[in-house]
């Protein structure tokens, strides 16, 4: 293993700490910025996006006075798993690759050629962000080991900042501030005149609209329980049926409200189909049988705008 | 030079069945690597001019399929079985030939008693092969799922072999220890394909189960919804069928985010997501479903369970009840909108009528909405379709 210097990655722009905020983590576009190199002071794009595809590079200086070629490995791990290595995991490159080459002159700045590609499929909890690690290995540098002695983040951080070959980034959310738009409701009035205790279902389901939209529905009595009844504001998906199951007390009546809002403030509007229903349970066998339904309430709903050109 | 008989699995999207084959033989198209969201019959034989090749998640059950043409000039009916072989073992043909290293399926035990699920009275059993049917020359068929939840990540190669019975597959033994000689194990057998897979590790607490479902006998829509109690903001649910319904579509909800609760807070109390299709008389099927704490941690009082509903026509006395509500109700009242800030509003001639709500009422008072002619009599199977803000509505900036 080499000890001389070599491609080197940096903890932050002042080289000196490590608490995931590395500029040499970078998520770009699916061709490298030529600025990535010619820029070695400035930080770039550390936003991801969580529902999409992220390209992901990693931007090395050359510390040696020889070529350096090496190889760019990139993980994507949870903030509470990164004293486990284990449960990285490993990025590929379109072309199914797990690593990409890196090359620099010495003293020069370089960015792997082919990205690697990151798809987290959803943006996680706050308390869990996203994080990437990206490595860079050589004949004589191998894969680096995370110490077993380091068990938390605290830990972790400690052992990076004295790594010159590993660093990572804490993937940060989108923070711009969206646009105002406007929203678009839809109330009705559901009585059951239910005698007894009775099991509700209600449910919403957009099936034509545009994507990024949101949708929302409340019902303005809770149930039995005194638990609110209803789906906050949620990022449908086409046909996805989003609903609510409760035990509601005799004498039930409620208005419920329907709320979307679209992904932007254009001509645009979105179809609902909404169902409020009285549940009969297939008796319970153990397996999941066909409930009996009894449909209270129906309708079609076309909710948006059209703006003048 | 001769060509394929049978049913064909492809080396290679190039594979047109001529013999011998040749080219790449490690990713076959016909076994389709599903990942954790299940894919339905009429997708996969759409799908025949591509690879779906996902990544699967160790521990959780993955859906594996096989599709084949029918290169036999009448109807032909053949037997189906899928292997895993783990990458050390790749060579060594005598370690994973063999019913232990076959991929299953679960079905309903037949001989289950009671509610328990003990190794002793399982609910399930696992099953190993399948049928490929088909009726016309030409014809691409495919499998119902093969399922599978790897306890590791190392890597691994899926085979598939179709044939008239398992002791025809154990005829056909691989009695090779190169790998060029595996390449010429499938080349020669047009009814043979191998496909290396990847394994990912699962990187939070993920909560599965199974349920098995059987449909009454009759066509019907029926709703599918998985129930998550108590769980927390930003998990994940999902779920899965095993089998397509007879036209061809599959049950299944792929992974969806958990969103906060009305009046907000970090944990959903019911979070429900499901999805509808027709149902035929007598589909039976194995739902796998989950939740994905996505590294949150797990409330005591989680749980998680699947619903099937089917709506039935609402009774006379219901439609007399809604009616009732519905004509004390119009449409005016029933619909609302919240405006940008910086919304303006002007009449097609270019009369202006301000910003914002004030605007918006100005416009409502100087334009009739032409009363609740858009069907809501007070039935139930109204369609009310209602474009609000017309083409009167411009943006400021516009």
């Amino acid at each position: 293993m080499t000890t001389s210097p070599w491609l080197a990655l940096r903890g932050d722009l002042a080289a000196h700490a490590a608490t995931g905020a590395s500029p040499d983590v970078i998520l770009g576009g699916p061709k490298p910025d030529p600025n990535y190199v010619t820029e070695y002071g400035k930080a770039f794009n550390a936003t991801g996006d969580f529902d999409g595809t992220n390209y992901v590079y990693a931007r090395a200086r050359n510390a040696g006075k020889q070529l350096a070629v090496g190889t760019v490995t990139a993980y994507a791990a949870r903030l509470s798993d990164l004293p486990n290595q284990a449960d990285w995991v490993k990025l590929q490159t379109r072309a199914d690759g797990s690593d990409t080459p890196i090359s620099a002159k010495p003293g020069a700045v370089a960015v792997n050629g082919v990205p690697l590609i990151w798809e987290p499929q959803g943006a996680p909890a706050p308390s869990v962000p996203w994080c990437l690690i990206a490595e860079v290995t050589g004949d004589d540098d191998p894969p680096i080991k995370v110490p077993s002695t380091v068990t938390d983040k605290a830990g972790f951080d400690a052992w990076i900042a004295q790594q010159t070959r590993i660093a990572y980034l804490i993937v940060q959310e989108s923070h711009v501030a969206p646009p105002a738009l406007p929203s678009f409701s839809w109330s009705r009035k559901i009585d059951l005149e239910n005698s007894d205790d009775t099991t509700l279902a209600a449910a919403v389901t957009c099936t034509d609209g545009p994507a990024g939209g949101v949708l929302a529905f409340s019902f303005d009595t809770p149930d039995k329980a005194g638990q609110p009844i209803g789906l906050g504001t949620t990022q449908y998906r086409l046909g996805t049926s989003y609903s609510q199951t409760r035990t509601v007390p005799a004498g039930f009546e409620s208005t419920i409200t329907i709320t979307f809002t679209p992904p932007s403030d254009a001509t645009v509007d979105a179809v609902f189909t909404v169902g409020v229903q009285t549940i009969s349970g297939d008796g319970d066998d153990g397996d999941m049988g066909s409930d009996v339904t009894t449909l209270v309430a129906g309708y079609t709903l076309r909710l948006g705008q059209t703006l003048a050109s | 030079m001769a060509n394929a008989t049978g049913f064909l699995l492809r080396n290679n999207l190039s594979d047109t069945g001529t013999l011998p084959r040749s080219g790449g033989w490690t990713s076959c198209p016909d076994i389709i690597v599903a990942g954790t969201a299940a894919i339905g019959t009429s997708d996969l034989i759409a799908s025949y001019g591509s690879i779906t090749d996902k990544p699967l998640t160790q521990s959780l059950t993955n859906y594996l399929y096989i599709r084949s043409k029918n290169m036999n000039n009448a109807p032909l009916t053949q037997v189906a079985y899928l292997f895993q072989v783990d990458g050390s073992l790749v060579l060594r043909p005598e370690q994973w030939y063999s019913q232990n290293n076959l991929v299953g399926y679960l079905a309903k035990n037949p001989n289950h008693v009671g509610d328990d699920d003990t190794p002793d009275n399982p609910r399930f059993i696992t099953q190993y092969q399948q049928t490929l049917s088909s009726q016309t020359p030409g014809e691409i068929v495919v499998t119902n799922g093969y399922t599978w939840a790897p306890d590791n990540t190392d890597h691994h190669c899926l085979v598939a072999v179709v044939a008239d019975s398992w002791d025809a597959v154990l005829a056909n033994y691989p009695d090779t220890g190169t790998m060029d000689g595996l390449a010429q194990w499938i080349y020669a057998n047009p009814s043979l394909g191998w496909h290396n897979v990847n394994i990912q590790p699962i990187t939070s607490t993920v909560y599965e189960s199974n349920t098995a479902y059987l449909h009454s006998p009759a066509d019907e829509r029926i709703t599918f919804t998985i129930i998550a109690e108590n769980v927390p903001v930003g998990a994940r649910v999902s779920f899965g069928a095993q089998d397509s319904t007879a036209n061809g579509q599959m049950p299944g909800q792929d992974w969806t985010t958990v969103s906060a609760p009305v009046g907000g807070g970090s944990i959903n109390p019911d979070f429900e997501v499901g999805t509808t299709l027709l149902v035929n008389s007598g589909y039976k099927t194995v739902f796998t479903y989950r939740t994905d704490f996505a590294g949150l941690p797990v409330p005591s009082n989680f749980k998680m369970h699947m619903t099937a509903t089917k709506p039935i026509t609402p009774t006379a006395q219901t439609l007399a009840l809604v009616g009732g509500d519905n004509a004390q109700d119009s449409l005016v009242q029933s619909f609302h909108r919240a405006f940008a800030p910086t919304a303006m509003f002007r009449a097609p001639d270019g009369q202006h009528f301000g910003h914002g709500l004030d605007g918006f009422t100005t416009m409502l008072a100087a334009t009739p909405w032409g009363g609740d002619g858009n069907g809501d009599d007070g039935d139930l199977d109204d369609t009310v379709i209602v474009v609000l803000g017309s083409h009167t509505t411009t943006p400021i900036s516009s």
